[in-house]
């Protein structure tokens, strides 16, 4: 009896550690904050596992599912879903990470037909894509926390490395005529010409790594970082234009979004800011304060301004009142990336893998995908 | 609530520091500075936490002290486990000893490890996600201001990049070499020898099991966890060096010590230790017992008084075998001590 305490209450114990450890560090496969794309008619969606295109009014099943496959035909499994898909009039181009079997995960730019989901092509990134693929004319420019900036020609399907930075790129690239715009999380923003050469003298230094992608207009290139500072350089020489940078109380991931004088500015402090960019004064009165971190670019559409906050809410503000439109749309998970805008209709997606469509006139929503059983 | 207090007063304070730690070292020393951040913090924490340990040594100390009673009450109320149970609490008021006393410190210490170990998973995270939950734990005041402007931490250390695993597998090898030698460490000098009873079987099989384990989880974990876990167990070999010597690691080295010394009896201690108190089997009757003390070189070993009626002193031998073999003499004084109230 009592050998058996002893066995028993040592397998238990190394069986408790087991659990508790694995639950500690465990590497899983990172499903990433949603992406997703709308036009009509479909909308793109990467969620729990795979990709899917649905009709609004008939989501319950998906018009396709892609998964990757290997070359037996064994399907695989999608993830970390950081960046909002491209679309091209026949093509709707992501990234995810992809798993085959028992092969290590890769990180993928996937083109699939719009109508059919069949895979029109992939090449692989060496680390995690989390900037949006960014299509200019026929190319598609791809950057990754692999320090590069991939271009591939949409005719000829040749794919090169254009640039190289000196740190992880988590952004997107910016594109102004010929002229593109990222920053890195090396603390650097850059501007390159379309094969890939340096445009100023040097790159921008900033005070902390910027994850997000700069905006551009008026001359100007406006970039966040992770300290909360927004700066305001010169689209020209890279030379920054205000006396001081603005200062969030909290870090700057979101792509800052430049309408007519102002510039507004999300921050993970919960507020989205608006910002003269003639001289980087925030402008009183005038803040859409938030229950959680807003990561993600606001969204313009009309006169109003949504809002995607990782309190589960979506917020929409009348830009011309600065008063909200409706009530906050409420959802069951974190809203991580960007509002998008079809018609009349406001797509969000959640962390945690749903998909809501919004009514942009009332702010009356339902859930779209996946439907319940 | 309760992870948003221990977020507030534990997980913060301790991310924030090693991250001031961080950039201060950066200045000096900017290749390996997070690797040296993690040493100094683990090396602060455990001396911070040492008058817990000391504590907890103490407490396992005078318990094991008491096994002899304990057996024996074991043996004379055993059928009514009320009256067991009343009789136990007397005898531990009695000593002044509360039973209690040796996990406390140990839960209290728990959290603090658990803070340490989330900081750096936090810090050394390379996901988006992962730097998006970092974000809420980072101060923005005082000296902390400028904290953010360190991300990405350059996390590059000799052949380590400490956000990931270690692909030559030498980070997980050395964790499972230290926390065995340390857990060898923990095992008395005399049940090393000892290895005839099922308990020390299991007690062997378990010293291999544990560091194995934690080898093999650490495979998958970021490298600077697993740097955090050697440099813990290291730390953890040289209190275990001052507290009880080379215990079972060395044992002649470790009895002969003793004899110079005549140092008191050390109990089993850790995670081993705790491990072995709870499954520990009672009143055995039905099996025979190894010798108290079996290693002929050990100078101060003896066996139990040869009593006739310290049976049950005799009986718990394997189990106090286990807390060092110094102990022996102590144990007969309880084992006596028993005998004589049994006569009263």
């Amino acid at each position: 009896m009592g050998r058996v305490t002893w066995k028993g209450g040592t397998a238990l114990l190394l069986l408790l550690m087991a659990v508790g450890l694995a639950a500690c560090g465990a590497p899983v496969l990172d499903s990433g904050w949603g992406a997703f794309a709308a036009d009509a008619p479909l909308v793109y969606a990467g969620v729990g596992g795979k990709f899917v295109a649905i009709k609004p009014e008939a989501a319950a099943t998906p018009e396709w599912t892609f998964v990757p496959k290997d070359e037996k035909g064994n399907a695989g499994s999608l993830g970390g879903f950081y960046s909002m898909p491209a679309l091209t009039p026949d093509l709707v181009i992501f990234a995810a990470s992809a798993r085959l079997g028992s092969n290590p995960q890769t990180e993928q730019v996937f083109a699939l037909d719009r109508q059919t989901g069949a895979e029109r092509w992939s090449f692989p990134a060496q680390a995690t894509i989390v900037g949006e693929p960014t299509v200019v004319g026929d190319t598609v420019y791809v950057t990754s926390a692999d320090r590069n900036v991939y271009a591939r020609d949409l005719k000829s399907g040749a794919t090169k490395v254009l640039f190289t930075a000196s740190g992880p790129i988590w952004g997107s690239v910016v594109c102004d005529g010929d002229r593109l715009y990222l920053g890195s999380m090396a603390h650097e923003v850059y501007a390159i010409d379309r094969s890939g050469q340096q445009l100023w003298t040097e790159p921008f230094r900033t005070e902390g790594a910027v994850a997000g992608t700069p905006a551009v207009g008026g001359g100007r290139v406006f970039v966040g970082d992770l300290t909360g500072r927004v700066y305001a350089l010169d689209a020209q020489t890279g030379e920054p234009v205000w006396s001081e940078p603005f200062r969030a109380q909290n870090w700057i991931w979101g792509q800052p979004v430049l309408v007519g004088d102002t510039l507004y500015v999300p921050s993970l402090d919960g507020n989205v800011y608006a910002v003269d960019a003639q001289t980087g004064a925030e402008k009183p009165d005038w803040r859409v304060k938030t229950g959680g971190a807003v990561r993600a670019a606001p969204t313009l559409a009309g006169n109003v301004l949504y809002v995607a906050s990782e309190d589960q809410q979506l917020y929409a503000v009348d830009m011309q009142t600065h008063q909200p439109k409706w009530s906050p749309f409420k959802t069951d998970g974190a809203l991580l990336t960007s509002p998008v805008i079809v018609g009349d209709t406001v797509y969000v997606t959640t962390s945690n893998g749903k998909v809501y469509r919004v009514d942009a006139a009332s702010g009356n929503g339902r859930l779209l995908y996946p439907q319940p059983k | 609530m309760i992870g948003e207090i221990f977020n507030l007063i534990l997980l913060r304070p301790m991310l924030n520091v090693l991250l001031l730690l961080y950039s201060v070292l950066h200045g000096v020393v900017p290749y390996g500075s997070f690797a040296l951040a993690i040493a100094i913090v683990t090396v602060l924490l455990r001396l911070i936490t040492q008058p817990f340990m000391a504590k907890q040594l103490q407490s396992s100390k005078k318990m094991n002290e008491l096994q002899p009673q304990l057996k024996e009450l074991e043996k004379k109320y055993g059928k009514d486990r009320e009256r067991l149970a009343q009789e136990q609490m007397k005898l531990y008021k009695e000593n002044g000893i509360n039973p209690m006393a040796g996990c406390l410190p140990m839960l209290l210490q728990m959290p603090i490890w658990i803070a340490l170990y989330q900081s750096i998973m936090l810090l050394l995270g390379r996901s988006p996600a992962q730097l998006l939950a970092l974000s809420k734990h980072v101060y923005n005041l005082g000296i902390f201001a400028n904290l953010s402007s360190l991300f990405p931490l350059a996390s590059q250390f000799l052949w380590l990049d400490l956000g990931q695993p270690d692909r030559l597998f030498i980070i997980p090898i050395l964790v499972a070499a230290t926390q065995w030698v340390q857990q060898k460490m923990m095992t008395p000098a005399t049940s090393a020898d000892s290895g005839d009873s099922a308990q020390a079987q299991m007690s062997q099989s378990m010293l291999m099991m544990m560091p194995l384990m934690f080898g093999f989880i650490t495979m998958n974990l970021p490298s600077g966890l697993g740097l955090y876990f050697v440099i813990s167990s290291l730390i953890g070999i040289v209190i275990q060096y001052f507290t009880t010597g080379w215990g079972g690691l060395l044992p002649k080295r470790a009895a002969a010590a003793a004899a110079s010394s005549g140092s008191q009896a050390r109990p089993t201690t850790g995670m081993l230790g705790a491990a072995k108190r709870l499954a520990a089997p009672v009143g055995r009757d039905d099996e025979p017992k190894p010798a108290p003390a079996t290693n002929t070189d050990d100078a101060t070993a003896q066996p139990a008084a040869p009593d006739e009626k310290s049976g049950p002193a005799r009986r718990m031998v394997p189990e106090v075998a286990e807390a060092g073999a110094p102990a022996a003499a102590s144990i007969q004084k309880g084992a006596k001590r028993g005998s004589r109230k049994k006569k009263r």
